[in-house]
């Protein structure tokens, strides 16, 4: 891969990304042309467009971005180190993990009333969220361990796990409030609705200092995708590479998933499709992944906000009708190669 | 002479077994009909069973709400594991089933569909989509089978379960759209709260095809020793699983239509079974009926005595029992 067409790919998907949130900042109830959003964004439009920008819109995109990097990011640093292009924080149940700690955690802290929470529950969410996703992450790990690792084993892991939490957050769904019912949903089928500027407040910092970490160690994730063997030849202490590793790829899908509800696919198709954009190295594979995450999310928001207005659709379910084939299609193929 | 010894021991077992687990299940409706919010007295269950006419509000009780989900649950769980068992064993793999595989969620989609365009959904209506929609999951794995002969059981799986998952994200879209999304949640969840009569003799009915499933049990059997020997026995091995996918469509689609998703008695059960009798099918399938029934009768109780008031979806249950058991299944399996 030559520096010159990586700087053109990324060019190519940040022109992408301002389309598409151009297109998700102007569609909605109230429709505003992209001159309505640039007078807005300079303080000249009415009222009421300030509110649904401001105080609705841009909130909701950055979240959108923000969980979109995040998760694009951790699928990428699992592939590598679990050394499967099938692992991804949603399938191997790192996010139902999240989730179900946050839906505990908010049931202990507000009772079954869901709309009146209190900013401390939001500021101690993503936490709550770590510590669910390292227990998830801990116990699929121990239980995929039997004198070795085998991914295959550990996706399996992941998938039980997976079904456990699910019914637990079921059990838990159904103490909640009638109302609060569909928002409570939001932590199995992932959505976006009702995140204001206090949630991108919570989670850009960690997102993004994450993020960075990641980049700055792409030599090691580079190295460990090379395969056990070379990476102790290089030098590199494995064992303690990987722990750091998907600790880190744990809290960005924790984090994600305390703002967005369990979303699944995102960190499987991103590194995938990124990987055919600009090769497998890990200097340009990650920012790359991080790109097309956040154009996945947004415009999954956005189809999930306006295909059937006024009715908001999940997120994570729009996300799957097209991250399900493109996982049954990727497990074939892997199928053929061996 | 001592394989001849060993055959009756083991008819014996089949038989004691067999006996065991009717027992159990007599045990589990008693159980479960005296068990809920109101308590109900000995002499009331006699009264409600068996009195011509209901005096009191107990006897009502037993009568229209208790003892027809006592009844569906056995039923349910009968077929639900006979389906898991004839799937075992014609892809001749401990990790099969319907549940994981993707066909109990296609049923629920198809149901959900259905149920959402109508406004007084009909009974015989919304078991034909779960049929559907049971059939158009199992056609994929059948499909899928066929092609890769060598496709191994791990990916098979992975496949089954994210198309499971999609189905269910889907049929909760179209709860969200349609506005009962609660209602049809507990129902994906699994759970026994739209049975009554008309169901109970739905389900009855259905157990027609539980003979063919013991008639077709000796074939499974010569399937599950490999499509070499099949053949070399003079059997049509895809004969034999296409006749079994019918069954087994039949049998999860009627399953899924009354109580829901309930998933994982299918993978249980059958392993019970095996541990009790080894892999001989013609035995794993009977004995998988009659634990069917038992081990979902008592999930429903637990699910009522945990629940408390809440009522805690039976599916929520039996996943909470069968997840301990994928893992060790998994664990146990040499080629992953």
């Amino acid at each position: 891969m030559k520096r010159r067409s990586f700087q053109v790919t990324m060019v190519g998907l940040i022109l992408l990304l301002l389309l598409v949130s151009t297109l998700s900042f102007s569609l909605g109830t109230l429709a505003l042309s992209p001159l309505e959003i640039l007078k807005t964004l300079i303080g000249r439009g009415t009222q009421q467009q300030e509110l649904a920008l401001f105080v609705i819109r841009l909130p909701r995109i950055l979240i959108a971005l923000l969980v979109g990097a995040a998760l694009a990011v951790s699928g990428t640093i699992l592939q590598s180190v679990v050394d499967n292009d099938l692992a991804e924080p949603g399938i191997l149940g790192i996010n139902s993990g999240a989730a179900l700690f946050v839906v505990i955690y908010i049931y202990l802290t507000n009772g079954n009333n869901y709309y009146s929470m209190p900013d401390f529950t939001i500021f101690t969410m993503p936490f709550i969220a770590l510590s669910g996703g390292l227990v998830a992450a801990v116990l699929i790990y121990g239980l995929a361990w039997k004198q070795g690792m085998n991914s295959m084993r550990l996706l399996l892991m992941g998938i039980a796990v997976n079904v456990a939490f699910t019914s637990l957050i079921i059990i838990m769904q159904l103490r909640f409030n009638n109302q609060d019912f569909n928002r409570v949903l939001m932590w199995t089928s992932g959505s976006l609705w009702g995140t204001s500027w206090i949630y991108v407040g919570v989670a850009a910092p960690v997102i993004i200092a994450l993020i960075a970490i990641t980049i700055y160690g792409s030599r090691y994730l580079d190295v460990l995708r090379m395969g056990e063997m070379t990476a102790i030849g290089l030098g590199v202490n494995v064992l303690k590479a990987q722990r750091y590793l998907i600790f880190i790829a744990v809290a960005l899908a924790a984090v994600a998933t305390s703002v967005a509800g369990n979303i699944s696919f995102v960190g499987l198709m991103a590194p995938h499709i990124s990987r055919k954009l600009v090769g497998a190295r890990h200097q340009y594979l990650t920012v790359t992944a991080m790109l097309v995450g956040m154009i996945l999310v947004v415009a999954a928001d956005m189809i999930a906000r306006n295909l059937f207005a006024p009715i908001e659709l999940f997120i994570g379910a729009v996300i799957s009708v097209i991250g399900t084939p493109y996982f049954i299609y990727l497990m074939l193929k892997q199928d053929h190669y061996e | 002479m001592k394989k001849q010894v060993t055959e009756v021991n083991r008819t014996a077992m089949v038989l004691v077994l067999c006996f065991v687990g009717l027992a159990l299940i007599f045990l589990g409706i008693i159980l479960s009909i005296s068990y809920g919010t109101r308590e109900v007295a000995g002499i009331d269950i006699i009264q409600g069973l068996f009195a011509r006419e209901k005096m009191n509000i107990e006897q009502l009780i037993i009568w229209d709400y208790r003892f027809p989900r006592a009844i569906s649950a056995v039923l349910i769980g009968c077929f639900l594991a006979t389906s898991g068992a004839m799937m075992q064993g014609i892809t001749r793999n401990s990790l099969a089933s319907p549940s994981i595989m993707g066909v109990n969620q296609g049923a629920v989609l198809a149901m959900a569909i259905y149920m959402s365009s109508q406004a007084i959904p009909a009974t015989i209506v919304r078991v034909f989509f779960a049929f559907i929609g049971a059939a158009i999951s199992a056609v994929f794995i059948f499909l899928l089978s066929l092609r890769r002969a060598n496709l191994d059981i791990t990916r098979m799986l992975l496949a089954g379960s994210a198309l499971g998952a999609l189905f269910l994200s889907l049929a909760s879209m179209v709860a969200l759209l349609t506005g009962n999304s609660k209602d049809l949640a507990f129902w994906m969840a699994g759970g026994f709260g739209s049975v009554n009569w008309s169901t109970v003799y739905l389900l009855l009915g259905a157990s027609i095809i539980l003979p063919f499933a013991l008639t077709l049990s000796p074939k499974i059997m010569i399937v599950s020793l490999g499509d070499e020997v099949a053949i070399g026995l003079g059997e049509k091995p895809n004969l034999i699983r296409f006749l079994a996918f019918i069954c087994i469509v039949l049998l999860s689609g009627v399953a899924i239509s009354v109580g829901g998703n309930i998933g994982f008695i299918c993978l249980i059960v059958p392993h019970i079974a095996r541990m009790g009798v080894g892999v001989d099918y013609r035995y794993v399938i009977p004995i998988s009926m009659v634990f069917g029934g038992v081990l979902l009768v008592f999930s429903d109780v637990i699910a009522r005595v945990i629940g408390n008031t809440g009522e805690i979806p039976v599916g929520s249950i039996t996943s909470l029992i069968g997840v301990p058991v994928l893992i060790y299944l998994v664990r146990r399996e040499k080629r992953t």
